[in-house]
């Protein structure tokens, strides 16, 4: 949002580039220039909470009823009838097949982080339902260890990227019910967090040793929320609608580029900057015959509504780097009729991609299953894998990426 | 923008409890209007042992279906359905072996009360809940008198209700059994 900032990342890499050709390094951009990852902001990626939703391919919008309804669906939480403490962790494995100029390689990285932690207070009532809820979740959480290579003749070209970016929220929420079939509920949160981006340019040659490196750290802050209904027009059918309201990030901390050959080169700058995420509209459905849970939902969003101190769009032709998406969500879930409580479910997501910049071959879809049982009529304990698939490449440089992250999450809700 | 995001926040909370249909203490009838006739009377809402059931909007056929599901999701923490029985003899109620390990928590100590000689509802009698120590016999939930109408229609909606249950509702069979032991016992 601030103008200075403009000259963050166009200002950035003419940084790297002027350094590495004053090095006498041919910089990529000479064969064809690297991606422009920037734009690639890992703090768009909608984040999914809960095993159970999750799994549902988080199609949950008309159906959530415990704690993560303070991301899913805020109105969901009129449905809590019992003090509910809930809580996550989730363990990610994102897998990156790179292919540069005909050479292939992988790159993974592993980690096991915390994902929410909820406690819901159902108010008694004569009538209806006024639910409260304090929780902790991740917006997103993602790790990424980036290793493209490339033998073009007897010359190498190499460029190794980290992104480690955890965004948690710190939420409060509330449901009412309005009417017999109608519940109201709000979520504002404000978020911490943090963002490490490292980037190590290997000059154009055999050389070893890396050429620069550019290192960003920084602390994230900011607020959000959402608005959202729940509508019950029939025992077995229910509907729900989401505003997700703009979303503040803001992005403190410091920014280094080191040269290894010439340590006057070096520069460091503090950065401080905002980025505004748009408008989200939701809307689910949700079917409830005997033993089962089957979901529908889409989410629109116009990431060309994006503001951030990056580019946005093309400064020659005008074309938006970002498109507007819709997400398309369905799951179901089975009750086994046995006597002991256990369900099992499978969902699928079709998340399109914000960014426009690469050549999407496959868009981004995640497949989910899990299952979950329930200890003591008092305490939930759910399991899902998720997988998610993606493939875009990119001509001019020769370059594509098969993008595969493998989740696993554990949620258990206590009743009390 | 934080200012915008307060007044928000501050209108859906009026909206949510200003004159809303949820209730958080319980409607002023006057228990005296309520025993003597003339305005409400308790049995219009409480109705046999499922007041709140009746007026509870959300649940899944599943969770009825599977008691134990029904009651991790649709029982609330303070609500006992025994506040509303009676076994009509005075007789004690048994605890049931689907009772909750974590069992609850204090009441609200204004329970709503059964009217005697109410032409509807639980048959007449104060309601007699258990004592608030015995943690294992205070949930004596029957889940067979509570199966959703079987036609398929919305239960808890208010037009397609099943009729109200007569005089004398269905009582737990195994409670029904301990009266008529006790009963002659009595005789002997």
């Amino acid at each position: 949002m601030r103008p200075h900032r403009l000259m963050t990342s166009t200002g950035r890499t003419l940084i790297v580039v002027m350094l590495l050709t004053l090095l006498g390094a041919h910089l990529v951009v000479a064969q064809g220039e690297i991606p422009p990852t920037y734009q690639d902001l890992p703090l768009l990626l909608r984040g999914e909470i809960g095993a159970r939703w999750t799994g549902m391919g988080g199609a949950c919008m008309a159906l959530v009823d415990d704690g993560s309804a303070a991301y899913w669906n805020p109105a969901g939480l009129g449905k809590i009838r019992r003090i509910e403490i809930l809580g996550g962790m989730n363990w990610l494995d994102n897998t990156i097949d790179t292919e540069y100029y005909d050479n292939p390689n992988t790159s993974s990285v592993s980690r096991t982080r915390f994902e929410d932690l909820a406690f819901s207070y159902p108010f008694p009532t004569y009538r209806g339902s006024f639910v409260l809820t304090g929780s902790v979740y991740r917006q997103t959480s993602y790790e990424q260890y980036l290793n493209r290579w490339a033998l073009v003749n007897t010359d190498t070209l190499r460029d190794i990227e980290t992104r480690d970016v955890a965004l948690t929220a710190w939420s409060g929420a509330f449901a009412v019910q309005l009417s017999q079939s109608l519940f109201l509920g709000a979520e504002a949160h404000f978020n911490t967090g943090d963002m490490k981006m490292k980037e190590t340019y290997y000059p154009w040659g055999a050389c070893p040793e890396p050429g620069g490196i550019f290192e960003q750290t920084s602390s994230l802050g900011g607020y959000g929320g959402k608005l959202g209904l729940v509508y019950l027009p029939h025992p077995m059918a229910s509907m729900g609608m989401v505003l997700k309201l703009p979303e503040r990030i803001s992005v403190r901390g410091s920014e280094v580029i080191t040269s290894n050959h010439d340590p006057c080169e070096d520069l460091y700058q503090s950065i401080r900057y905002d980025i505004d995420l748009p408008y989200s509209f939701g809307f689910g459905l949700g079917f409830t015959p005997d033993n089962f849970m089957i979901g529908f939902d889409l989410v629109h969003t116009d990431w060309r509504q994006l503001h951030f101190p990056g580019r946005v769009r093309d400064p020659a032709t005008g074309q938006y780097y970002y498109d507007a998406t819709t997400d398309l969500r369905a799951g179901v879930e089975y009750s086994i009729p046995i006597q002991n409580p256990v369900r099992v479910w499978a969902g699928y997501a079709y998340v399109p991609m914000e960014l426009n910049l690469f050549i999407i071959e496959k868009n981004r879809s995640r497949f989910s299953l899990g299952a979950g049982i329930l200890v003591e009529e008092s305490l939930t304990i759910d399991f899902t894998w998720q997988r998610t698939t993606s493939e875009r490449k990119h001509l001019e440089s020769f370059y594509s990426e098969k993008q595969e992250i493998d989740r696993a999450i554990v949620t258990l809700a206590f009743r009390f | 923008m934080k200012r915008r995001w307060l007044i928000l926040l501050a209108v859906l909370i009026g909206i949510g409890l200003a004159g809303c249909y949820t209730m958080l203490s319980h409607p002023n009838v006057g228990m005296e209007t309520a025993v003597h006739g003339g305005g409400h009377h308790c049995s219009e809402c409480h109705t046999g042992n499922d007041y709140y059931y009746n007026n509870y909007p959300y649940y899944y056929d599943s969770y009825w279906r599977h008691p134990r599901w029904w009651s991790y999701y649709g029982s609330p923490w303070w609500y006992y359905d025994d506040w509303y029985s009676d076994d009509g003899d005075g007789g004690e109620q048994l605890p049931v072996d689907r009772s909750r390990y974590w069992d609850p928590r204090e009441r609200p100590t204004d329970r709503p009360v059964v009217v005697p000689g109410a032409t509807t509802g639980s048959g007449g009698g104060t309601s007699t809940p258990p004592a608030t120590d015995d943690k294992k016999s205070t949930r004596a939930k029957n889940t067979d008198t509570k199966q959703p109408d079987d036609s398929g229609k919305a239960y808890w909606n208010r037009n397609t209700r099943p009729p109200k249950p007569p005089a004398e509702p269905e009582k737990p069979k195994t409670v029904e059994k301990k009266s008529e032991e006790k009963k002659t016992k009595e005789r002997e």
